[in-house]
This record gives structure tokens, sequence and C-alpha cells, in this order.
């Protein structure tokens, strides 16, 4: 009845805002070495990858590239956790095959104020002095060298006490030790990978900011809830396992998998 | 008394209300005094004292814990010497006040004071975790924690622990931690073996700390408290043998844990009834 009332209040509006974002410009159509780059450079600064919205440029591809696949660039650049915003500088030719690969193309006038033309040599300068890319190198050395520190201090965690209820250890950049019994009601959590070698009785969070690969290897499991990455399983559903002695938790794909050690 | 010999500075804590802190305070003070140690035990629930009516001496509180930290009355006006022990002494806690007259400073003069002429300081501290019973641990060495067989109050024993090894002067100033011992009180073996109950096992289990002693369930605890007598002192029950027991663990004896033998129990039972 209510939906229909056409007095019913908007729900939403639409309104223009101005965003300083980070630009991918693609020098060389050559994806997998985008790939080992991206890679390499998510390395050394972990947290500039998590979930950073960029643009993706095409302005400075060599004009005689012909074909680019953009559903292979999209899941590339969105396996190293970045976001696409949209794409700039797509020729028309290229246009047609990103709207299919579901890029939002950024319009000319939005992207180049000064020109309709992106091979204008004197626009894509200006262009280049407005757009500062040593602020955003900076960013990224910064961002290096802050985890690339924090991955020295704090790369492994080692508890020796039991691990009581209401108390909350967490590893950041790096693994968790526990050799001592986790109380109900406590909370394990870890960047990385958590072991556990006394009785696992509380709440234990791998991967807590987003790393799949994380793990979780314990003595005697009876934790209240695992998660990995965000994807968890309650005592209930770890019961049904009827798993006694050492086992491991890992994920696979989305589905959390246990198994004997 | 040995001027040599360091004071040592025991809490009685539990997290959880109704366990028996204040029943263990005095029946464990009672029972290291008679072992002719000097001993005081202070009330640390202020606001909601009983320990005095626990002790039997609630009719001769002139002065308490609060009044000595305000500058209001001297050490020697507030303790209270216990009647049937001569080394064994009170102070009773403020009824009229809460927990916010005390604080550190004000409690590390006390403690300081009692170190002088005490060996053992026995703190009984409030039920919860705010600040009665963080003031109450705050200056221990030891920690007894007593515990029911029961989900719940080992919850939040072990929540206790997890504070006894944060937030004491010996863990913020990075010494040894404070030893702590487990209490288990109200102990039935009727119900442990029906599956009503958690087992020694089960609590030793999850706490994983050292069992001082188990005292059983029993109607000599609630007669004790209600008659105003420690129940060491009533030297009929089990309940007063488990706590001598467990005072004797405490001052470094080596006695077996017999209650944690369900067949031998009877036998046991009628040996010493």
């Amino acid at each position: 009845m209510n939906s229909e009332n056409p007095k019913k209040q908007q729900c939403f509006q639409l309104k223009a805002s101005l965003y300083t974002l980070t630009t991918l410009m693609l020098l060389d159509n050559d994806l997998t070495a985008l790939d080992e780059q991206l890679a390499k450079l998510r390395q050394q600064a972990p947290k500039f990858f998590m979930s950073a919205p960029v643009i993706i440029d095409l302005q400075r591809l060599a004009k005689e590239t012909t074909h680019v696949d953009f559903s292979a660039l999209k899941a590339i650049v969105e396996c190293h956790q970045l976001v696409i915003v949209g794409l700039r500088h797509a020729s028309p030719a290229f246009q047609a095959e990103a709207r299919l690969a579901g890029f939002a193309i950024l319009p000319e006038a939005m992207a180049n104020k000064s020109s309709g033309t992106h091979s204008n040599e004197k626009a894509l300068s200006k262009e280049e002095a407005s757009l500062p890319p040593v602020d955003i190198a900076k960013e990224l050395a910064a961002a290096a060298e802050t985890s690339a520190s924090t991955m020295v201090n704090e790369a492994t965690k080692v508890i020796t006490s039991p691990v009581r209820s209401g108390q909350q250890i967490y590893a950041k950049n790096g693994d968790l030790v526990v050799l001592a019994p986790v109380s109900p009601g406590a909370e394990l959590l870890a960047d990385g990978n958590i072991h556990v070698y006394g009785a696992l009785r509380g709440r234990v969070l791998a991967g807590a900011q987003g790393n799949s690969d994380a793990r979780i290897f314990c003595h005697q499991l009876e934790a209240e809830l695992v998660s990995i990455a965000g994807h968890y399983w309650l005592h209930d559903d770890l019961q049904q396992h009827h798993l006694q002695g050492p086992v491991q938790i890992y994920l696979k794909g989305e589905q959390l998998q246990i198994e004997k050690l | 008394m040995d001027q040599v010999k360091q004071a040592t500075v025991i809490v009685i804590t539990s997290g959880k209300g109704g366990v028996g802190k204040t029943t263990s305070s005095a029946s464990i003070a009672a029972g290291i005094a008679s072992r002719g140690f000097r001993t005081v035990v202070i009330d640390f629930d202020v606001g909601l004292r009983n320990l005095d009516l626990v002790m039997g001496c609630e009719r001769r509180v002139v002065y308490d814990f609060v009044n000595v930290v305000q500058g209001e009355a001297n050490l020697q006006q507030a303790l209270i010497k216990d009647k049937r022990l001569e080394n064994l002494y009170i102070l009773p806690a403020s009824q009229t006040r809460d927990k916010d007259a005390l604080s550190i400073e004000g409690v590390q003069k006390i403690i300081e004071a009692l170190k002088q002429e005490f060996e053992f300081i026995i703190c009984d501290s409030p039920a919860g975790i705010e600040k009665g019973a963080l003031m109450a641990m705050y200056f221990a060495d030891y920690a007894i924690v007593v515990t029911n067989p029961e989900v719940s109050s080992v919850r939040d024993s072990d929540r206790i622990l997890g504070i006894l090894a944060s937030k004491t002067f010996r863990a913020e100033n990075k010494m040894t931690p404070v030893k702590e011992f487990l209490l288990l009180t109200r102990y039935s073996l009727e119900r442990v073996e029906r599956g009503d109950m958690l087992s020694v096992d089960d609590v030793k289990d999850i706490l994983a700390i050292p069992l001082l002693g188990v005292i059983p369930e029993s109607q000599a605890v609630l007669r004790a408290s209600n008659s105003g007598v420690p129940v060491t002192l009533d030297l009929e029950s089990d309940a007063s043998k488990a706590y001598m027991d467990a005072v004797g663990r405490f001052l470094g004896e080596d006695i077996a844990h017999w209650h944690l033998a369900p067949k031998k129990k009877g036998f046991f039972a009628k040996l010493f009834s």
C-alpha cells in the first residue's frame, strides 16, 4: 500500500562530487607482465591495495595497439584487490568492448578538460602537471615502508600464557602462535595464520584483513567460531565434522575446509 | 614476628557473585591465623559489607577501611581483633560509602602499613570486574580464585584471571606475575556424577591453574556464616577439613586431594565424622 503512495519521501539524491583517485596508467598491453608487477607492488605495499579505487587510463598505451583483452584486464586488476572505478582515454574502437567487459567509460570532458583529443601533446603534458604522479609514488613508497617495517617488527606473535575470556589478541600483519589454552569468550585475530597448541575454545579469526590464504592450525578444536578472511563457521558447524585431535582449517574458493593433521 | 620476612598479600576473587568469596576469605584467614601467622583480612566490598557478619564482629565496627584511607581514623582504631584467634584481625569495609571512595594511592598506603605488622594480608574482593575488584587485586602477590562448578562461574573466573594477568601492580611493572590458585566451592559429588555439575577436571581443564582445594557443598558452611564463625573453626564438618587442607597446601604442604576419589569418599567421610 505504502509503496504506491505518491507522497512517499524520496529515498536518494544524485549529486556530483569530486574525488582524487589513483590512476593506473597502462603503458603496455602485456597483461602477464601487469599481473606480475602488480603482485610485486602489492607485496611491498599491501595496505595500499586494500580495496583501493582506481581509474584505468589508456592514454599512454601505444597507438598501434589494436586489441586489449578487457575482461582479462579487469580480472587481473581486481584480483589484486583494487576496485576499478572506470576507464579513461579509451578510443571509440575500444569503448564498446570495454563496456561489454563491465567498465564504466569516463567521459572525455571529465577526463580531460583542456582538450577533446588525447593525442594532443600539450594537453598531455598539462594534464600530467595537474595530476601529481610524484605524490602517488611517494604515498606508495610510504605505504611500502610502513608495512615493511611493521612486517619486520610484528611478523609473528607468540603467546605463552592462557588467553582468558574477554581478552583479545591481534597479530597485525603476521602470524599468531599460542602455546596455551584459549578460553571460551577469548578472541584471537591475525592477518596471517593462527596456531594454537593448547585447547582452543574461544573465537579465532585468521586472515583478518582478507588474506584468504591464511590457515588455522590447532591441537584440540572446541572453538566457538573459526573464520578465515571473513568466511566463518560456528561451533555447531564444527561439531558436524566430528574431528578429534590436531586439525587445520583453510579456505578453498569460498568454502572453509577442515582436515586432520 | 620476623621483621625480615616480607608480608604476603592474597586476593580472594571470582568475578561472579555468590560463589563463596567472603566465606572463603574468612575461612582461609582463620586457617592461616590458626597456624600461628599474624593475619589480617580486609573487606574491599565497600557499600555491601559482609565480612564482619561472617566473622561475627559486626557489632564491634567503629571505624572502617574508608575512614583510614581518608585519614579520619588510624589503622589501629579500625582493626578489629578476632575474639577466637589472637593472630587474626579484620579491617571492615564502609557500609555507607561506595567503591569510588577507594584509590590506588589510598589502598597502597594501607597495605604498606599492614605489611609492617602482619605476615599475611588477605583481600576479600567484591564481585564484578569494576573498581572494587580491581583495587582488591591490585597489590596481590597471590590470587585465590573461588569458582563454583558451573559454566557461568567458570567463565567469570577465567575473565578475572585475564585481568589478574594484566591489571595488577605486578603485571603493570613487569614483575613475576600474580600466582594464581583455584578454589572450587559448593562441590557436590552426587550432582557431578548425575552430570548436573562440572567435574573438578572439567574446571581445571578450562582454567589451567593449580588446584588449591575442593570445598564440598555443606550445611556447615551456611550454618557457620549465619552464626558468624569461620567454617574452619567448626572442626566437625568436612568443609572445615577441606578449607584447612587448602590452607595447608597454600603454605606449601603436600596434602592429597581427597575429594577427587569418589569411591573412597564414603570411607573417608565415615572416618572423619
